[in-house]
């Protein structure tokens, strides 16, 4: 057990050392020079030096290296001269947004993926199993900002269900009191059903357009092995015991089929918490996506750079977690037996 | 009757098929007489319908196990005998189905009742063994789990405490050692034989009146497939159970049954008692299965018998005997060909004999060949 | 026991200058993965135990034994697909670890290996005839119409038609299959092919062409067979000369018609009357059986003194079997065990006369009383005899009478 976690750990390690020496090096290799970006074409040349300088721009790589990732896990993000403010309170201010989004998309993907899944597999339904594997096909092979666009013209501007892409609430709304800066967690909290309601309905657009080519993985991923799991020779027996035939399922093909969902699962949700660029620009969510789009517009490295970081930390730490639980859950992983042939 | 009888098979085959519906089943009546059957199978049909064909894998069988016999069902893979067991359980999954006949279990005709009704029976009146140890118990659950499960499921009355205690004792009765503390281990940290003696303990927990074994020691090894053999035996006798094992090895048959039907293609083809087919195989298939295993007990020197050809695709049966093709006897004869055998009664040197052969009168009465 | 009893290595010489491949006190271990919990460096876990064997030019020499015996490793070492940890294999007395690549892949060529599963075995893309013509290819023999002839020639012999050949593994039935296996080993010519269970896979209808079909092709082209099985009923048909292994050690090496008339080594003795036979009195003979105690211990747990001892009904829980490993032995000219107190389990029931055999047959009635006499000492719970007189027992004295004639 300690050498799976520890092993675990060296792994996630590596993947955020991997992470930060691409961010490092392609902020490096990128054309433009960070100090007459931020001085404007008519500074002089000597303050431009100066400010390289300052930037620790003639520094060996190494220690420019070094000093970007220490600075980086003290906190110190450094400033984002386009937004005139700490990256770090920037991305504060937008990590909110993001997470909202992330867990809602997660939610709605898991719950679509695993309904659909049984609702195909438990009977044999040869019609539903078609439209199922065909909207995953469908959505594995769209990309995630067409799927938005396709989503605005038929619930906001055709059927005008949805509110279109005005961020998480409507413009005349006050966003609820504080708490947990989720606005639907909030509004509940504060009881104020109404401001429920209205966030909700902004996240469901942005949710599924997030979701679905996570969704399309998933289903096809589930539907396959819940059909492996449930020709298994223990199915069999368990309702030879007298299970009915959904007990048996539920108990026994269920737990089977999620355990190798569960890290594909921790994929997909890393990558929500990573936020989504694109979707976040369509809706206008005020999320750390649409932050890094505009800094990538205007090259802001100290975003870029802390964006791309702070994603592979985020995306790892939910694999490692995934992983940690997977050895808990299956107790081949859990209980290493010696067997040898 | 059961409603599923109403979807009759005639007319949707081919013209033997069509000849062989109509031959009524007659049965060996000698054998039910006896009164009291713990089980009886009545023109038991089950297809497979895979879209572009449809599999008969078993087509028309009857047969009858008295309380406490022991059925040994020879056949090899494909002949049917897994449809058979699972037909008879209502375990069948889709794209099988049974399309005709009763199941009649202690007197009640099972066939075509709701999965609550056959739940409450299966584990309880009639029970199951599969052959992969591997795979009959679920990996992520423990041995205790899925012990307690089995008694659970017909005693929901029984506390945790009570259950635990039942189980502790079940493995105990399996000759598994620190019962109570490999009760929490999973099924990969018991070992093969281990493994199958927690599938005869799951399902001997409500004292079952019939055991249906499928393949229940071929994938174990040699000496672990004799303790198992053995341990079978002695709760068997201890819980009065009726048993249909399913095997492909006679070698078995002849160890632990009272009796044996030969199945090819779908149907019993010999039904009698283990004395009469060591004795007199009167079936040609029969007696090439007999004769094509290496026997210690009868070295042959040179090649062995072998069968040629292979078994026939159960989506295009032949007509006539589906063994005309590979058989000794039959292989160039008309009448095997073209006339599907009926099931006749034939009196062998120990006892009668179900046969179905143009030639099972002769066969049973002079030395076979 | 004189002192010019041979010994453990002298077995890979018997038979002199006959042999084609020998094995001389090969080990081979592999690291037991994960350890234990306490992240404690990995157990190794010992495949085989200094097996030592040579096979004889034209014979068919079996390794038998239960799941985790080492049999298949054994056979994967011998054809250095598997690098053993020690000792050496001879091929036509040429040690195959002196050889350079070339001269290995032309070793190879004599010497070819039949996997069990038929099905794995096959590329599903390729034609049966691109298949057997494979081996030709990556030999580089003959051009590309010999190849096709060659190809085309051997699948007939197996039993295949030049229109099946055209065709994919999956429009063959298994036993088709394995026939596509054994032309593709056999395409080549080699001298030695290594047969690792080639009909377990098979229907039981189908098994016995491709025992004959094998038997066949070892006649006409004067071949060597190491053939590997769990099941003694087809050793015992197949095969000339038999080891049987335990826990990678062989525990027994003899010519066929001694090792299944007399064995020496209760775990032979074990194994052989663990086999179901399908003939009349079946249940007097599972009774009557010796049971084994227990499951095969694990390989990275093996006892100190004979592998068998924890299971064996001679020699459980005697000092000197828990003790000392038995060598490897000559105990009767050409009959090899290793144990303290070979021949003490009894003779297998139906070892009479060959006559009795036949009597046995089909059709034919028991004699009358033949059925087995029930053996003594069936998987006695306590250990047999006394522990105080269990070394000083000799060999010789029955005290477990094993065979009640």
């Amino acid at each position: 057990m300690s050498g799976v976690v520890s092993r675990r750990l060296l792994g996630s390690l590596g993947a955020i050392f991997g992470a930060s020496i691409i961010a490092f090096v392609i902020m490096r290799v990128l054309p433009g020079n960070p100090a007459r970006l931020i001085l404007g074409p008519l500074a002089p040349r000597s303050t431009v030096h100066a400010l390289n300088a300052q930037l620790g721009l003639y520094k060996p790589i190494y220690v420019q290296y070094w000093r970007y990732i220490s600075h980086f896990f003290q906190g110190q993000w450094g400033y984002s001269y386009s937004e005139g403010a700490q990256v770090r309170t920037l991305i504060g201010e937008r990590v909110p947004a993001t997470i909202e989004l992330a867990l809602f998309a997660f939610l709605i993907t898991m719950l679509a993926s695993v309904g659909l899944a049984l609702l195909v597999t438990y009977r044999r339904r040869p019609i539903a199993d078609r439209i199922v594997r065909g909207i995953a096909y469908l959505g594995f092979g769209t990309p995630p900002f067409f799927v938005s666009l396709i989503l605005l013209i038929v619930f906001f501007s055709i059927l005008k269900i949805l509110p279109g892409p005005e961020g998480r609430l409507g413009a005349q709304v006050l966003p609820p009191p504080a708490v947990t800066h989720l606005y639907t967690v909030d509004a509940l909290l504060a009881g104020e059903p109404g401001k429920f309601l209205e966030a909700l309905e902004h996240l469901v657009l942005p949710g599924l357009a997030l979701g679905m080519a996570n969704f399309a993985f998933l289903v096809r991923l589930l539907r396959a092995n819940l059909l492996e799991v449930s020709r298994e020779p223990f199915i069999t027996v368990a309702r030879g015991k007298g299970l009915r035939r959904w007990t048996a399922f539920r108990r026994h093909a269920l737990p089977n089929a999620f355990l190798p969902t569960l890290t594909a699962g921790g994929l997909v949700l890393g990558e929500f918490l990573a936020g989504s660029v694109l979707v976040e620009k369509v809706f206008n969510w005020p999320g750390v996506g649409s932050l890094v789009y505009e800094a990538i517009l205007k090259q802001d490295f100290s975003v870029v750079q802390t964006f791309v970081l702070l994603s592979a930390v985020m995306f790892v730490l939910v694999n490692l977690a995934v992983d940690l639980l997977y050895a808990v859950i299956d107790p081949r992983v859990r209980v290493k037996s010696v067997t040898t042939a | 009757m059961s409603p599923l009888r109403l979807r009759s098979w005639t007319g949707r085959t081919g013209d033997g098929e069509d000849e062989l519906a109509e031959t009524p089943a007659k049965h060996d009546d000698a054998a039910g007489a006896g009164g009291s059957l713990a089980l009886s199978v009545r023109n038991l049909r089950t297809v497979y319908e895979l879209g572009h064909a449809t599999v008969q894998a078993v087509r028309d069988v009857s047969f009858d196990l008295r309380h406490t016999e022991r059925l040994g069902v020879v056949g090899e893979s494909g002949s049917g005998k897994s449809a058979l067991a699972l037909s008879i359980l209502g375990l069948l999954e889709p794209p099988g189905r049974v399309a005709a006949g009763e199941v009649v279990l202690n007197g009640r005709n099972i066939m075509g009742l709701s999965e609550r009704r056959l739940s409450s029976i299966r584990g309880r009146e009639i029970a199951l063994i599969l052959q992969d140890p591997m795979s009959a118990l679920d990996p992520v659950k423990t041995i205790g789990a899925q012990l307690q499960q089995a008694i659970a499921v017909h005693n929901p009355q029984l506390r945790r405490s009570a259950l635990r205690r039942r189980a502790v004792e079940l493995l105990g009765e399996v000759d598994i050692s620190h019962a109570e503390r490999r009760l929490d281990d999973y099924p990969h940290q018991y070992s093969g034989g281990m493994r199958q003696r927690v599938a005869i303990a799951m399902a001997l927990a409500n004292n079952p009146k019939v055991l249906i074994a499928d393949e229940p020691t071929t994938a174990l090894d040699v000496t672990t497939q004799a303790q198992v053999l053995s341990l079978l035996d002695r709760l068997v006798d201890e819980h009065r159970a009726a048993v249909i094992l399913i095997t492909h090895n006679l070698g078995i048959v002849s160890e632990f049954c009272d009796s044996v039907s030969v199945m090819y293609a779908g149907r019993l083809v010999e039904s009698s008692s283990c004395e009469h087919i060591f004795m007199r195989p009167t079936h040609p298939y029969s007696e090439a299965l007999l004769r094509c295993v290496p026997n210690p007990e009868r070295l042959v020197e040179g090649p062995l018998p072998a069968i040629p050809g292979f078994p026939p695709d159960l989506s295009a049966l032949p007509a006539g005997c589906t063994f005309a093709s590979r058989c000794s006897v039959g292989r160039e004869l008309a009448i095997c060909h073209e006339r599907v055998p009926s099931r006749q009664v034939v009196q062998g040197p120990v006892g009668d004999a179900s046969v179905e052969c143009h030639f099972a009168r002769e066969r049973a009465a002079g030395a076979p060949r | 026991m004189n002192g010019e009893q041979r010994m453990n290595g002298d077995v890979a010489t018997e038979g002199g200058g006959e042999l084609i491949l020998q094995a001389e006190h090969l080990y081979k271990s592999f690291a037991a993965p994960g350890g234990n919990r306490l992240g404690r460096s990995a157990q190794q876990a010992i495949v085989l135990d200094d097996v030592s064997l040579g096979v004889r030019r034209g014979e068919t020499f079996g390794l038998v034994g239960e799941s985790g015996c080492g049999k298949s490793t054994l056979a994967r070492c011998l054809l250095r697909l598997l690098e053993p940890s020690g000792g050496r294999v001879l091929f036509d007395e040429v040690d195959l670890a002196t050889l350079d690549r070339d001269a290995l892949r032309a070793v190879r060529r004599r010497l070819q290996f039949v996997f069990q599963d038929p099905f794995a075995s096959l590329d599903p893309r390729m034609s049966a005839r691109a298949i057997v013509e494979e081996p030709l290819l990556v030999h580089g023999i003959g051009d590309r119409d010999e190849r096709r002839r060659a190809a085309i020639e051997v699948l007939s012999e197996v039993g295949l038609t030049p229109e099946q050949a055209q065709r994919p593994p999956h429009a063959f039935s298994g036993g088709q299959r394995q026939r596509i296996g054994i032309a593709r080993a056999f395409v080549l010519r080699p001298e030695v092919a290594i047969l690792d269970e080639p009909i377990s896979a098979l229907d039981v209808s189908v098994q016995a062409q491709v025992l004959n079909l094998l038997r066949r092709l070892q006649l006409e082209h004067g071949l060597s067979y190491v053939f590997i099985t769990h099941d003694l009923a087809v050793a015992e048909y197949f095969c000339d000369r038999v080891a049987v292994l335990y826990l990678g050690q062989v525990v027994e090496l003899a010519e066929r018609e001694t090792l299944f008339r007399r064995p020496l080594h209760p775990y032979s003795f074990s194994l052989l009357s663990a086999v179901p036979v399908p003939a009349l009195g079946g249940r007097e003979r599972r009774v009557a059986r010796p049971q084994l105690i227990g499951e095969v211990a694990s390989l990275t747990e093996r006892p100190a003194g004979c592998p068998f001892e924890p299971r064996c009904p001679v020699g459980r829980g005697r000092e000197v079997c828990k003790r000392e490993r038995p060598p490897l032995r000559e105990l009767d000219a050409r009959h090899w065990a290793a144990c303290h107190f070979p021949g003490e389990v009894g003779l297998p029931p139906r070892a009479a006369t060959p006559g009795a055999r036949a009597e046995r047959a089909i059709g034919v009635a028991p004699r009358p009383g033949a059925s087995p006499a029930p053996l003594a000492d069936t998987m006695a719970d306590e250990p047999p005899n006394g522990e105080s007189d269990a070394d000083a027992a000799p060999a010789g004295e029955v005290s477990h009478q094993g065979l009640g004639q």
